[in-house]
Order: C-alpha cells, then sequence, then structure tokens
C-alpha cells in the first residue's frame, strides 16, 4: 500500500480550510495539515514537511507569492512543491504564478469531488518535466 | 483515490459542510456590508497615495474570500457576484488618487454589485 500524500492547504478562509480539506482527505485519501497564513504555514511546512503545498495566493499580511518566496529561502522547505490555487488563472496569470516558481495552479472556487483528481494531476506533470 | 463507500460518505458531508454554509451566508453579507459602508467615507478621503486604507483592503479581502468560498462550496451566483463586487472594489482601489476623491459613478458601481451579492444570498436561503 502506498503512502497517502501529505499536503498542506493555506488559506485564511476557514470555510475554505474546512472543505479543502473534506476533499483532499475524505475525497483523495490524502493526509492533510492546514494554516490559515503565510508565516504559519512557513512554520507547519518546515515541521510537517508535507508533499506539496496548495497555497492561496491573495491572504492579508503575507500573500501567497511572499509565501512561496519565504519557502524556497529555508532549506527545510526550499524543495517542497508549491501550487498556487487562485481566481486569477488567465494564460499570463498562470505563467507568472509558474515564473515564481509554483508547479501549478489550481482555480478558484475549485470543485471539491474533482480537486484531489486535479493536484494529482499537476504533481504527476511536475515529475515528468522534471525527469 | 478513496474508495467508493468513501467517496458517498464525503458527499454526504459535503451536503451537510454546504447546508452550513449557507445558513452562514447571511452573517457573511452582513459583515461584507458593514466593512464597506465603514470603508467608504475612509476611502473617499483618503489623500493622494500609494494602495487602499487598511479598512477598504479589508473589504476588498472580504468580498475576495467569499467570491472563492461560495463557489467551492457549490453556490456560483453568489460567487460569481462577489468577484463582481470585488473586481469593483480593486478599480477604485487602484485608481488615481491625485486629488479630487473617487467619483460617485464608481461608487455606484460597488453598491450594484453588493446589490447583487445580496440577492444571489437571498435566493440562495429562499431555496433552501
Amino acid at each position: 500500500m502506498t503512502r497517502a500524500l501529505k499536503v498542506l492547504l493555506v488559506d485564511d478562509d476557514e470555510d475554505l480550510r474546512v472543505i479543502g480539506e473534506l476533499a483532499l482527505t475524505e475525497v483523495g485519501g490524502m493526509h492533510t495539515v492546514l494554516a490559515s497564513s503565510g508565516p504559519m504555514a512557513l512554520e507547519v511546512a518546515a515541521r510537517e514537511q508535507p508533499d506539496v503545498v496548495l497555497l492561496d495566493v491573495m491572504m492579508p499580511g503575507m500573500d501567497g507569492p511572499t509565501t512561496l518566496r519565504r519557502l524556497r529561502e529555508q532549506p527545510s522547505t526550499a524543495a517542497i512543491p508549491v501550487v498556487f490555487v487562485t481566481a486569477k488563472v488567465q494564460r499570463q496569470e498562470v505563467e507568472r504564478w509558474l515564473e515564481l516558481g509554483a508547479i501549478g495552479v489550481i482555480g478558484k472556487p475549485f470543485d471539491p469531488m474533482r480537486l484531489p483528481d486535479e493536484l494529482r494531476a499537476l504533481m504527476a506533470r511536475a515529475q515528468e518535466r522534471g525527469g | 483515490m478513496s474508495e467508493p463507500h468513501a467517496q458517498d460518505r464525503a458527499r454526504a458531508r459535503l451536503v451537510e459542510l454546504r447546508d452550513g454554509f449557507a445558513t452562514r451566508l447571511g452573517e457573511r453579507l452582513v459583515e461584507l456590508e458593514a466593512l464597506i459602508e465603514q470603508a467608504q467615507p475612509v476611502e473617499q478621503a483618503r489623500p493622494a497615495g500609494p494602495g487602499p486604507t487598511a479598512a477598504f483592503a479589508e473589504a476588498i479581502g472580504a468580498a475576495h474570500r467569499l467570491a472563492g468560498t461560495a463557489g467551492s462550496y457549490g453556490f456560483p451566483e453568489v460567487g460569481e457576484a462577489a468577484a463582481a463586487l470585488e473586481r469593483a472594489l480593486q478599480r477604485i482601489a487602484g485608481g488615481p488618487h491625485d486629488g479630487p476623491p473617487d467619483g460617485p459613478h464608481e461608487w455606484e458601481a460597488v453598491l450594484a454589485a453588493l446589490a447583487r451579492v445580496r440577492a444571489a444570498t437571498t435566493a440562495t436561503a429562499m431555496e433552501r
């Protein structure tokens, strides 16, 4: 039996965290850890060493792009793949998120029944690109 | 992927969460209206300079959160109305602030978008 994927879900909206956790854990069979802000995400990522971070872009204080940069600066979290979750999914916007270092983007709002498959597909594509 | 019965459990749990979210939609609307009401005079009095006031940024954040969350809970009309409200607020936040306050038509657009959020929320409540 393969180990369940461990996902860190970062979003400042509690309702979004609740439905995201349901989607990842109960629909996707993944192990989910949560953070409600950028600074909390840095702590949880260092401690939990998730396989991937699902990161909200627009958060008060430390936003998603800044959080991603800080994750890359911490040696213990530098290699953890990050997927942005955002309403900004026009082609140019997606290109910008990828340039910042995300492996992919999931549109918000999302379908909770499909979220795990979307995440797995992005991770598989990133692995293919990485060889 | 989880087993089929786990998927059924997830669907049932999703229905419960959706019901809970629907009952809280009214509260979120009241909070959003209050934030905009508080932010409007402060923002309109803002002198020239970069970026919106903290109160106005909070209102934008609340509209943004509602847009993303309502749609994910299966209330696309509320989510789309909130997204339109966020865009209307962002237009003011990103607009020129080199003297005169924001034009009344910009705030009319915000209030019209807010009315759309209210109507979508009310319609959701009536459907349940």
